[in-house]
């Protein structure tokens, strides 16, 4: 038998697609709110933010054993964070359906508050999931709401990019996209400095292709073009286009990794072994541990 | 519950014996016993330890549950109520203890081949596609304390491990009774937690010796 932390196979890839679909959703949202007096096209922001949270929401429906009981996840609003998600969705969906049809900026502007709170509750999902510990750190909180905010602000840019004006407005969300690749990173320092404090190698080793490729493809490149675009360039839509596109992309493959290949279990511990007969008691065990000295945290 | 382990032979009866009271499908145990190594030669240890669920006093996974399938009795037991249960596998990931599962498909020993005649009498559908742990045989502890038996005392109101145990290595019993065996030999024996830095509280404590 394992003793060591075993990789978790309950939430596959289909879970992770509702914190790729909510967090890209709400993002762009919220995106599309703080930028809508630049001129963007309202209805299709809400359309594709739709289209992502209720795919998300669509994808963990099916992931669920007893999917015809789904009523049932609206019982524990007093401590579960899935069912404070499913009544943020309640609100969420239907002001976006309404933003995507009508177009109308205060109705844009409403659906921001629970895109925000949606955003929040799937970072908080992961939070409470105490036996994974790449998932219960209090810094995945930040990291999964900058993350969000980040690819929803990469899925404006791609949106502005491909209007049908070769000079979309550039500034305001060029210099949106260069703060929010920032604070992604040092949401990230944070959470992989925090992992080195002790967690299970298998996590280390899935999220350790992320630390290099967050930095370069999710950081410095976006980063580099947004803050190009803020100077307004020649070719604007083309680095609209790829400055969004890599902070998506980096954003969902961090999302996808953490869900998927670093969610091991906490695995079997004992502090001491016992002493038998006469003897002393002995060191215990905590096989498949990375802890450096005078380091573990829970 | 105690496991004093350093009675444990890790000879797996209390497994065995939670399979056959819960007739859990195959691959499923409530109730394991680890084999464990710790040390370096030639200082080498191997300790048995069962394991199973916690019954925390600060159950994570009733605090994520979605449905209220799982609750706390006032007891300490924590419970699942299947037909509440949607089968989101939130507690399984909120629980450090690996204790809980979900079967999708109606397992059996040997697939492609009819089902035995045992498997055919517990096919317990209603655990099906959601999750499920073990109970500390509530049924057995609810029907004693209803006909004056004593749950740790008298064996038609203990868990099924805790009677099958061929060591006398698990204790069961009421914590807050002062007078009985648990307190007794907490006060006695050192012990720990699995996990404690994780704040759970466990229920299950571990022996490691006599105080001297």
């Amino acid at each position: 038998m394992n003793i060591g932390p075993q990789r978790q196979h309950n939430w596959d890839w289909r879970a992770a697609g509702n914190f790729i679909g909510g967090g890209s959703g709400s993002g762009l949202l919220l995106a599309a709110a703080v930028s809508a007096p630049t001129g963007i096209d309202i209805r299709l922001a809400a359309t594709v933010a739709l289209l992502l949270v209720a795919g998300g929401l669509g994808l963990v429906w099916f992931e669920t054993g007893r999917p015809a009981r789904f009523i049932n996840v609206f019982r524990n609003r007093r401590t579960s964070w899935m069912t404070r998600e499913a009544f943020t969705a309640l609100a969420l969906l239907p002001l976006a359906a309404a933003t995507a049809v009508t177009g109308w900026l205060p109705l844009l502007l409403l659906t921001a508050a629970p895109a925000a709170l949606f955003l929040y509750t799937q970072a908080r999902i992961l939070r409470a999931a105490r036996g994974i510990p790449a998932w219960r750190p209090a810094e995945i909180v930040p990291l999964v709401v900058t993350t969000g905010l980040a690819e929803g602000t990469g899925l404006l840019l791609i949106l502005l990019s491909l209007g049908e004006s070769p000079h979309p407005p550039a500034a305001f969300p060029g210099t949106l996209a260069l703060a929010l690749v920032l604070v992604r990173w040092f949401a990230w320092h944070c959470y992989w400095k925090g992992l080195q404090r002790g967690a299970p190698e298998g996590t280390l080793r899935a999220l350790a292709p992320v630390q290099p490729l967050l930095l370069t493809g999710g950081t410095l490149l976006p980063g580099l073009l947004a803050l190009l675009l803020t100077l307004e360039p020649p070719a604007q839509a083309l680095l609209m286009g790829l400055a969004g596109a890599a902070m998506t992309a980096t954003g969902w493959l961090t999302k996808l990794l953490i869900v998927t290949r670093a969610g091991f279990n906490q695995g079997y511990a004992i502090p001491i072994a016992p002493a038998r007969g006469g003897g002393r008691t002995g060191p215990g065990s905590r096989p498949g541990w990375h802890l450096p000295p005078g380091g573990e945290r829970p | 519950m105690l496991v004093d382990l350093n009675r444990c032979v890790g000879c797996q009866t209390c497994t065995a014996a939670c399979k056959q009271t819960n007739a859990t499908a195959p691959g499923v145990q409530w109730r394991r016993v680890l084999d464990m190594e710790s040390g370096s030669y030639p200082e080498v240890r191997r300790t048995f330890v069962p394991v199973g669920c916690m019954h925390c006093e600060d159950p994570p996974c009733a605090d994520v549950c979605p449905t209220l399938a799982t609750q706390q009795r006032d007891d300490g037991i924590v419970t699942i109520d299947y037909d509440l249960c949607i089968g989101c596998a939130y507690c399984i990931v909120a629980c450090p203890y690996q204790a809980r599962s979900r079967v999708d498909y109606p397992n059996q020993a040997y697939p492609g081949r009819p089902r035995m005649k045992h498997e055919q009498r517990t096919e317990h559908f209603e655990r099906r596609r959601v999750a499920q742990k073990c109970t500390f045989c509530v049924d057995r502890i609810d029907y004693g304390l209803a006909n004056g038996l004593t749950p740790g005392v008298d064996p038609d109101a203990t868990p099924g491990c805790v009677n099958a145990c061929i060591a006398d290595a698990l204790v069961f019993g009421d914590l807050e009774q002062a007078d009985g065996r648990v307190a007794e030999l907490l006060a006695s024996h050192h012990h720990f937690r699995m996990h404690e830095e994780l704040d759970t509280g466990p229920g299950l404590y571990y022996l490691t010796g006599p105080r001297s």
